[in-house]
């Protein structure tokens, strides 16, 4: 029965904030690195070469940069998040939408 | 086409692939299905002390592997039934006197004159475990809900991926209800969420395991026990039933004895 009403959410709440949530949490961060399989090093440098690409086009506001490893859903996400303050000067051709 | 060979193993040590293996080889034995076991845990074995068949042995894989006698010779037949049969490993040898070569010249013998070999991997991701999935139709991954134990399934996972073997399905293995209840135990929801593979089978903690492998009586055999159902579960789902996961796994009491009554494996060993 219970198995049931956990089914129908009624015991959910029961659940919250349990040791159960952290490990899931925990696992995601873990899987999430050991699935991506690069070292630190070969992460650093992916990074820098992304940005390099980005502020051909781009002026980055390079200490506001932020790179994470996400599980949404069935997919593992390299999620980027790249401030930029204004159109570089001399990318005219590429770069017409921004600003 | 030949009998099936399926393969149980885990990244994890000591999550329960011997019990698994003992339990539901004697489950399918018990449906009537030809069977033999392998112990492929070599110079580690315990498959044999579970299954109560240690004192029968006289060959074993590695004999075979090298030659020393016929496949025949090394299989021991069960005391209650005859259509099982073990292979047991060496004790004193260690995992390079065996090669994937070896494992698979052994399967293709077998296949023809059973139903199904069910070969218990060693734990780890090295020469053991390539040698155990090396003729293996099917794989199933044993777990337990804890973060080390689904950590190191998702690595073997993606390991039998590589190896054309994957995914393979998954045996959730020591779960309990109450505290799954209670927010501190991974679900099997949350372990087939963060794994993405199939789960063929749900096996309560279980008072009763550790009793059954003290006397060498694989749990199956006691009609008291959920984990004893569970594995009979897994074995008919391996036959091709289609067996419903839920309530049934995960409660007590009337309904639990309801399905043993309509499932009937157990009442072919009284026979036996
Ligand atoms: N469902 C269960 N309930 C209680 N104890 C279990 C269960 N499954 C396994 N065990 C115990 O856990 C230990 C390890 O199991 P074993 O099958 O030897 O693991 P492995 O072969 O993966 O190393 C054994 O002592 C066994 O009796
Ligand atoms: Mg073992």
């Amino acid at each position: 029965m219970a198995g049931l009403l956990e089914r129908l959410g009624l015991l959910k709440r029961a659940g919250r904030g349990g040791s159960a949530a952290s490990a899931k949490e925990r696992l995601h961060f873990v899987l999430l690195h050991d699935r991506i399989d690069l070292s630190p090093e070969e992460l650093d440098r992916m990074k820098k070469e992304i940005l390099e690409v980005i502020s051909r086009y781009v002026a980055v506001e390079s200490d506001r940069v932020d790179f994470a490893l996400e599980h949404r859903r069935r997919d593992n996400l390299i999620v980027a998040e790249v401030p930029f303050s204004k159109q570089k000067t001399g990318a005219g051709q590429v770069g017409r939408e921004t600003g | 086409m030949g009998g099936k060979i399926v393969t149980i193993t885990s990244g994890k040590g000591g999550v329960g692939k011997t019990t698994a293996t003992a339990n539901i080889g004697v489950a399918l034995a018990q449906l009537g299905k030809r069977v033999v076991l392998i112990d492929a845990d070599i110079g580690l074995r315990n498959l044999d002390v579970v299954m109560g068949l240690e004192n029968r042995i006289v060959y074993n894989l590695v004999d075979v592997a090298e030659g020393r006698c016929k496949l025949r010779q090394a299989m021991i037949k069960h005391k209650l039934l005859p259509d099982l049969h073990l292979i047991p490993a060496s004790q004193t040898r260690d995992k390079s006197a065996v090669s994937q070569s070896d494992m698979i010249q052994v399967s293709d013998w077998l296949r023809p004159e059973v139903d199904f070999v069910l070969i218990d991997s060693p734990a780890g991701i090295e020469r053991g475990f390539r040698n155990a999935i090396a003729p293996a139709d099917e794989v199933l991954i044993v777990t337990n809900p804890e973060v080390s134990a689904v950590r190191d399934a998702d690595r073997i996972i993606g390991l039998l991926e590589a190896a054309g073997k994957g995914p393979g399905k998954l045996v959730l293995n020591r779960i309990r209800q109450d505290m799954v209840q209670k927010g501190e135990m991974l679900s099997a929801d949350d372990v087939t969420d963060i794994l993405a593979i199939k789960m063929i089978g749900i096996v309560p903690e279980d008072q009763f395991v550790v009793p059954a492998s003290n006397k060498g009586v694989p749990v199956v055999l006691n009609e008291e026990s959920r984990a004893g159902l569970a594995y009979h579960n897994i074995a008919r789902r391996l036959n091709g039933e289609n067996v419903p996961f839920l309530p049934l796994e995960e409660e007590d009491g009337f309904l639990r004895k309801l399905t043993r009554l309509f499932s009937g494996g157990n009442q072919l060993l009284k026979q036996g």
